[in-house]
């Protein structure tokens, strides 16, 4: 539930609001907004694990989804190395990171457009984390 | 005297699984993006897709089964939506145009 807590990190720093418009896996929908899914399965680095991740956005307008993610990989640029922690979400999960480095994360990608139009763009990182 | 030990067994082990892992990787990524990119009537070939282990030990992306007959069709015929034609190619291509090196990256 890694990614799901990193999601959380993104709504208390203003980029949207769970199950509104920041969609924890929740591919099959069809609404605007930022989706987070996890590549891969959690992957042992000693004594912390990493676990990396996509970021997806559908946005009002061509570049919306664009402009949204910028906003997040500039916010990622300029504090990775300042979070140490990510929180729990309740009442879904009572888990807690601790010792958290958030990576570099990618350039962004045009995907493609869906079924309404929408230009989808991509962005991903990766977390390094020690559950709490 | 001193002596020199290969480890390039160890290494070669340990590369084989970063390549595993990164062809698993790519797969996911792949199928993450064709969910999105495909068309929905009622959501039942976006929740079809997956990724399944062929014999030879490599990776596809699939859709379709009994319940999604019209998954192949969906991909090559689409005059409501035509955008949405190609969707699984289309989400290849998108990770195929990156550098490889970022899945190799995320797979260490």
């Amino acid at each position: 539930m890694i990614t799901l807590s990193f999601l959380k990190l993104l709504e208390n720093e203003g980029f949207g609001t769970i199950d509104t418009d920041l969609f924890f896996q929740k591919l099959t929908l069809d609404k605007k907004g930022i989706y987070i899914a996890d590549i891969g399965d959690p992957v042992d680095k000693g004594s912390r694990d990493t676990q990396s991740y996509e970021l997806l956005a559908r946005g009002n307008t061509d570049v919306d989804g664009y402009q949204k993610l910028t906003a997040i990989r500039k916010f990622l640029i300029q504090n990775y190395s300042t979070i140490c922690e990510l929180p729990a979400v309740p009442p879904i999960t009572t888990e807690e990171y601790s010792n958290v480095e958030l990576s570099r994360p990618s350039t962004i990608t045009n995907v493609g457009l869906d079924a309404q139009n929408r230009i989808i763009y991509s962005m991903t990182g990766t977390i390094i984390f020690k559950e709490k | 005297m001193g002596g020199f030990k290969s480890n390039s067994s160890a290494w070669l082990s340990q590369e084989t699984r970063v390549l595993q892992r990164t062809e698993e990787v790519i797969a996911g990524v792949i199928l993450t993006r064709a969910t999105l990119l495909a068309p929905k009537e009622s959501g039942a070939l976006r929740a079809d897709g997956r990724v399944e282990k062929n014999p030879d030990g490599h990776q596809s992306v699939i859709f379709g089964d009994e319940s999604v007959p019209y998954a192949r069709r969906r991909h090559f015929e689409n005059k409501k939506n035509p955008q949405t034609l190609n969707y699984l190619q289309k989400a290849g291509d998108s990770v195929a145009k990156e550098n490889v090196k970022k899945y190799v990256d995320l797979s260490r």
